[in-house]
This record gives C-alpha cells, structure tokens and sequence, in this order.
C-alpha cells in the first residue's frame, strides 16, 4: 500500500521539482505523461499482484 | 466475488469520459487524473480482506448519498451523449435509469455485472483501435504529432464548421484572433468588446445567419441549447494555442488541486471497492487498461476534433473520435463506431450501478433493496433538473464516500469499539461527512478556494484525527 501512495505521489511532485523534469521527452512524449500512462500503472499493477501473491 | 464483480464500480461513463477529455483539453490536472484513475483502485484491491463497515442508519445514508451522487454523474454524461447526438435529455436518462433498475434488482445480477463490464469494455476498445488503424498511428506518435501542432484551429471537416454544433452548457468563449461566426439557430449572445483600455458589453440578438464579428481580446456568452458555426483555420476558443502549450499546461498543475484530485480518487476507491476474494489479476489489468485507453482516446482525439469540448461536455471527445474516423476503416462506419461508444458507456453504467446496489447491500441489511431504488431514482431527477458537468457529481460522490466511509474506516481497523452509543467508525463518518458537505456549500471566496472546491483535504484528515483519537482511549 505505501508503494502504491508514492507512486501516486510522483505527479505532484513533478509539478513542484526544479527544472522540470517531467517536460523531456523520450520517443517524443514527456516523461510524466510516460508515467502517467504506462509506467506508474504498470508498476502498481506488478506490485498490487506481488502483494496478493506473497499472502 | 472475483476482482472484475470488485472492480465494476469504477471504470462508469462519467470517470471514463472525464480522463480521456482531460487529455484531450490539455488540462493541466489531466496526468494526476490519469495515474489516479488507474492506480487509485489498486489500492483497494491490494488491501487483505477488511472488515465491512458497521450496519448502522449513518452508513447507510452516506453510501446512499455517494451512490446517488455517483449514479447521477453517470447518468448526466449519458444524458449528454443523447443530447450530442440529437436525442432529449430526460428520456435518455429515464431509459438508463430504468435499465440500471431493472437489471441491478434482477436475479443474478452479479452475472450480468461481468457481462456488463466485459461489454463495456470490449466496446469502447474496438473503437479505439479502428480509430488508431485509421489514423496510421501509434498513440506515442500520435502524442506526438499532437505536440507539434503549431496551432489548435478547426478543422475544416469538422461538425462545428460545416453545419454548426449546440452548446451543452452556458459557457463563456474567449477569442485571441479575430473570428466571424453563425448562429445556427436564433438566439442572444452577449459580447464583451475590449474599445482601447475600456470594456464594453454588448447584448446580440441573432436570427439564424446572422454573422457576428469579434476581434482578439473579445468574449462571447452563449447560452445552453445555443448553435452556433465556426470558421475553418481559426484558433479553438478556450483551447491551449498551440501544440507546444498543450503539452506544457501538465508540468504546471497547482500542487494543492493535484493532491486534492488523488486524495479524492483514492479514498472514494477505497470506500467504493471491495477487496477481491479470487482472479485479482483481471482487476489490474482493468485499471491498467483504463489509464492507458483514456491517454490514447483523448491524444487521438485532439489530434482528428481539436474542438471537441466545446460544447462543454467530456463525453464529446469519447464521440468525436468515431465521428472522424474514415468511413472505410475496418469496414466500421461512423454510425456503427458512435454506436459502439454509446453501447460501451450504457454497459459500464450498468456494471457501475449493481456494483454500487451491492455495497449498499453490505451496510444495509434488509432496507437495502428500498434506498437502492430511492437512490437510483434521486439520481435519475437529479440528472434531470440539475445540467451540470459529470465531473461536479462524480467528485462529490467519491468525496463523501472517501471522507465519510474510507477514512473513518481506515482509522479504525479492527474491533474499534464503540463511543457516544454508537460504533467510533460511525462517529467518524458523521463528522467527516458533515464537514464535507459544509464546505462543499461555503463560498469560495471566504476561505482557500482550492480547499472549497476539493473539501476532501480537510474533511478525510479530520474524520481519521477523531477515530484514531476515540480508539486510543478504547
């Protein structure tokens, strides 16, 4: 559950980090909307499985 | 009950609409939107099995509230799709209702729940990816492709130039360059006219047209039920200028209305999702497909109905984009593909509603089948008489539900006790409840206006300050 917080907490944070690190691209799309998209949700999922997993 | 029954209340028309518009308008919240829709259930679904909240009138009168807020919002988006697409509000919303209704109270109802959901989701999907096929596109190059657009001008396809769209809600247009448009149909337009440093408002009263010319700096009023044609080439009203600018509004969200955003999404999933008994794994997949489909719905919207949202409704960019796809795709029509979105959405409300009927069911006990049919039908009249943006119910829903259910629930966990003659969660959700609905109904102005417009910030920390503090001295 605590990982599942901090990887929800990452966006807010983008918006206040210096030098905005969300705005560089990759494959030419930014890195928070990667996150926000794909990454973030991905690795939620995997850890929300592995957790019911280790029950 | 299997993670897809568990998962059925989320993915509703209204947060499905409310994520792919968010990315469509480049809204600054829309990444946070995105990630919490996707991830906030998750949260619920991780949880070992919890103990239900207590049987209690409280209880069951705040999740009757949250589920008819929920269903309201629902409904209000459907009603909007009808209305998008040239149908009357009300019987729409008195059809959907009337399904929900029937099917929720229908034996086995959690069957066709899954059914519901499995449709739903299957629907929208093809859409999407015809449109995808159509468009030759990936939805990263298709992001950024959108990125690049030097300007966001009407196409000259598109249905707001070629025969003139209606504007769902009252809505105030902001021009940056000068424009001439049409009223489709007669009506008065008020036009606020920058004459040097001075402001001067004109009232317009437009026969069908008639022309009306404004300059950049102006602003038009336009009421609901207004039609009106736009000129090919021109920039969007109340669209990012540009590519580059709709890229750049997500980096700088406000700190404040994002956390309020995921406050409010994960703690009404938590209030709202039970923890899955068996087959987790297809709820995670939902989610994940949730975040991922409403990113590439709205990038590719954007990019084929850069005006989609002008008529103040989320559900136009889930329509836009059948409407622009090519006929030839796939051998899927426009017609076929808009009835698909319409199948789609109809599918997930209904799984959203039985999913709601059975958490009622949970706090309930045997009056459950009689404030199930009251909420439906508060929320049908609701949608009815109360025109209002999907978001606004939807919000307020999974607010009262979070600070009113989830967080007293959360700081109370197990054998909690009782306090004032009642069980401490009880307590909790009473104070946290009223203390969102007050501060729902305050002004805006008299105090920090994101906290009155996100009253979850304050209103979850001081239910969970009062249970955690009355089982302490269990």
């Amino acid at each position: 559950m605590v990982v599942l917080v901090v990887l929800l907490a990452v966006t807010p944070v983008a918006t206040v980090l210096p030098g905005s690190p969300g705005s560089v691209r990759v494959a030419g799309v930014t890195l928070l909307w990667w996150y926000a998209a794909l990454i973030g949700p991905l690795i939620a999922a995997l850890t929300a499985l592995l957790a019911r997993a280790a029950r | 009950m299997t993670g897809v029954r568990a998962i059925a209340a989320w993915p509703g028309p209204a947060l499905v609409a409310g994520a792919a518009a968010a990315v469509a308008a480049g809204m600054p919240a829309a990444p946070a939107l995105v990630l919490g829709a996707a991830v906030a259930p998750l949260l619920a679904l991780a949880q070992p099995a919890r103990a239900t909240l207590p049987r209690h009138p409280v209880t069951l009168a705040i999740f009757a509230v949250a589920a008819a807020l929920l269903l309201c919002a629902h409904l209000a988006a459907l009603a909007d799709a009808a209305v998008l697409l040239g149908a009357r509000r009300w019987p729409a919303i008195v059809l959907a209702a009337a399904l929900a209704l029937g099917v929720t109270t229908a034996r086995g109802a959690a069957f066709w729940r899954s059914v519901a959901l499995a449709i739903g989701a299957a629907a929208l999907l093809v859409v999407l990816i015809v449109a995808g096929l159509a468009s030759g596109l990936t939805p990263w190059a298709a992001w950024a492709d959108a990125a690049a657009r030097p300007g966001i001008v009407f196409s000259p396809r598109s249905a707001w130039v070629t025969g003139g769209e209606r504007f769902l809600r009252p809505t105030t247009l902001a021009f940056t360059e000068a424009h001439r448009i049409v009223a489709v149909t007669p009506g008065t337009f008020r036009a606020v006219e920058m004459d040097g440093a001075q402001r001067v408002v004109r009232d317009w009263r437009l026969n069908a047209g008639d022309v009306l010319s404004l300059r950049p700096g102006d602003t038009l009023t336009v009421e609901a039920g207004s039609r009106l044609r736009f000129e090919p080439g021109k920039r969007v009203p109340g669209a990012p200028p540009s590519g580059s600018a709709w890229v750049d509004a997500a980096p700088r969200g406000s700190l404040l209305r994002t956390l309020a955003l995921l406050a409010t999404l994960a703690l009404g999933a938590y209030a709202l999702i039970p923890p899955p008994g068996r087959h987790a794994a297809a709820a995670f997949g939902i989610t994940l497909a949730l975040g991922v489909g409403a990113v590439a719905w709205g990038v590719y919207a954007t990019l084929v109905a850069p005006e989609a949202g002008l008529a103040g409704s989320p559900v136009e960019a889930l329509l836009a984009l059948p409407r622009a796809v090519p006929a030839t795709a796939l051998g899927l029509g426009a017609g076929a593909l808009t009835a698909l979105v319409v199948l789609g959405l109809l599918a997930l409300f209904v799984a959203a509603a039985d999913a709601l009927r059975t958490r009622v069911a949970d706090v309930g006990g045997p009056r459950a089948q009689v404030v199930w049919a009251l909420a439906v039908i508060a929320a049908a009249v609701a949608a009815s008489v109360w025109v209002v943006d999907p978001w606004t119910p939807l919000a307020a829903g999974l607010g009262v539900a979070g600070a009113g259910l989830a967080a007293p629930r959360l700081a109370a966990g197990a054998g909690a006790g009782r306090r004032l003659g009642a069980p401490v969660e009880v307590v909790g959700a009473l104070l946290g409840a009223g203390v969102f609905v007050a501060l729902s109904l305050l002004e805006p102005s008299r105090g920090v206006e994101a906290l009155g417009a996100w009253p979850v910030l304050v209103a979850a920390p001081i239910a969970f300050g009062v249970v955690s503090a009355l089982r302490s001295t269990h």
